[in-house]
């Protein structure tokens, strides 16, 4: 069963910038799905467009097999490119506005995962690193129980130990039926966890289907098949 | 409950503005003597004398000297209450959106709560704020004009009261729908101010009297006649209501981006 169905999805931005040129793609339920692509490719916009945070022009999302746009669906959990949260409180402070506003959120779960990911709860958010930012944002949609987890770059500015611990949530989610999607520029982690994967470039698809497939058909690992898709669609 | 963050993030500004409003408003009342006194100088007088709208002031004084219902209108609920209200209209609308834009957190609430949830929970939060901290203002100005022993109508002073309640909404609104369309909180700050301008001016002209909003507000007809003015109110509120809506369609088909 398919959790998102994107049909010819284009979008073109107010400044004219075609981010999407009629992309196609489904999404399996339980898989580990992820989006790769150079800058500018249209990444962080399809994973806009999968959480209903902008319109397409043209084409068609479902979402949990809904129409995400405008109002989103409730029971998808986003981490975005840029790890923002509100500054001005501490983590436990924020943790209580968050349980506000995310439904089925865990407390409890919560605990466990920042345990896990080794956050330390009394400091203000503005103090944060990246790294610890992204812990948070980490813990937060993963105390989320919901079917569907659409990541941004999760593990941007973690250092290799905690990285790996995202990684291992990301594939727990997976076993116990949760979909995941997920978007990366570390070509070797998504390589260790996906299942399907999409490359885009310029807007359009590249490749579309199983990493396995992938890697059979190059002879290669996912970095060097992505190089040469990449390189390849240059010519 | 989905409005605990709206809460937290007003609260701190709706404090502020409330102390600001009551303590401006204690003060008022408390320099009412020294103010009478000082426009009683022999200097003040003289130059009154010199002065070819002499007569004018000289009346004016008298009547802020022997009139506190008028003392009231010329110096706080025709003045410092309004513009203060009108500030923190401002203060309370400009970073709803922009902020949240800006910062990207909007990204937190987008997908886990409906665009209907996160702009009523924003607005109406910001509407309970500009009520609260309205009406804490005029109340502090009659609590203490009371303890003071001055004379004010209490029909009057809550009719100036209500009025300005009911304007600050509408400036409030106003910032509420210009903080949706920038990304920056600069620019929605900058345009209430020149909005609150073009208001005040559209008061000078007959043709745009009916824009004079602050005319509304801080009304010196009050003075004579003491109501809330049922039609005007209506007006208000369904031009705030209009706004209301309009600011959802924008922000129901904008892109979060």
């Amino acid at each position: 069963m398919s959790v998102i169905e994107v049909k010819d999805l284009s979008k073109t931005y107010k400044n004219g910038v075609e981010a999407l040129k009629g992309i196609s793609f489904n999404v399996t339920e339980g898989s580990i799905f992820a989006i790769l692509g150079p800058n500018g490719a249209g990444k962080t916009t399809t994973l806009k467009s999968i959480l209903g945070a902008i319109k397409p022009t043209s084409g068609e999302v479902l979402t949990l097999g809904k129409i995400p746009f405008p109002n989103g669906v409730k029971k998808v959990s986003f981490v975005p490119e840029e790890k923002s949260l509100y500054e001005w409180v501490k983590i436990p402070e924020m943790v209580k506005i968050f349980a506000s506003f995310a439904p089925n959120f865990s407390p409890k779960k919560f605990e466990i995962l920042s345990k896990r990911l080794n956050l330390t709860m009394k400091r203000k958010i503005g103090e944060l690193s990246q790294g610890n930012r992204t812990k948070l944002y980490v813990a937060l949609a993963f105390a989320q129980d919901v079917k569907l987890y659409v990541l941004d770059e999760p593990t941007w500015g973690l250092d290799p130990i905690i990285r790996k611990e995202v990684l291992d949530i990301v594939r727990e989610n997976a076993i116990v039926g949760k979909t995941v999607v997920y978007s990366s520029h570390i070509l070797s982690e998504v390589e260790e966890v996906c299942d399907e994967l999409i490359i885009l470039k310029e807007g359009k698809i590249l490749y579309n289907g199983t990493l396995d497939k992938l890697k059979e058909s190059n002879k290669l690992n996912l970095s060097e098949s992505f190089l040469e898709m990449i390189k390849g669609g240059e010519k | 409950m989905k409005s605990y963050k709206e809460i937290k993030a007003i609260q701190m500004r709706t404090v502020i503005m409330l102390a600001i409003l009551a303590g401006l408003a204690i003060v008022t009342v408390m320099i009412k003597s020294t103010v009478v006194s000082a426009l009683g100088l022999p200097q003040v007088q003289e130059s009154l004398k010199n002065s070819s709208l002499g007569k004018t002031l000289a009346s004016e004084i008298s009547r802020i000297a022997n009139d506190f219902s008028y003392y009231s209108y010329s110096q706080w609920f025709g003045k410092t209450y309004m513009q203060i209200a009108a500030l923190a209209a401002i203060v309370l609308s400009f970073p709803l959106f922009s902020k949240e834009r800006e910062k990207r957190t909007i990204y937190l609430l987008i997908g886990r709560m409906g665009r209907w949830e996160i702009y009523s929970t924003k607005v109406l939060i910001g509407y309970v704020a500009v009520l609260i901290t309205i009406f804490g203002g005029g109340i502090a100005y009659i609590l203490t004009a009371n303890i003071m022993g001055y004379a004010l109508p209490s029909t009057m002073a809550f009719a100036w009261t209500f009025r300005i309640m009911v304007g600050t909404l509408l400036l409030y609104q106003i910032g509420a729908y210009t903080s949706l369309l920038f990304k920056s909180q600069v620019k929605p700050f900058l345009l209430d101010i020149a909005i609150y301008i073009g208001l005040g001016i559209s008061g000078f002209f007959k043709q745009t009297k009916f824009l004079d909003l602050f005319g509304y507000m801080g009304g010196k007809t009050v003075l004579k006649n003491p109501t809330i003015g049922i039609f005007p109110t209506i007006i208000v509120l369904l031009i705030c209501a209009v706004i209301f809506t309009l600011g959802y369609l924008q922000f129901r088909s904008m892109d979060i981006c």
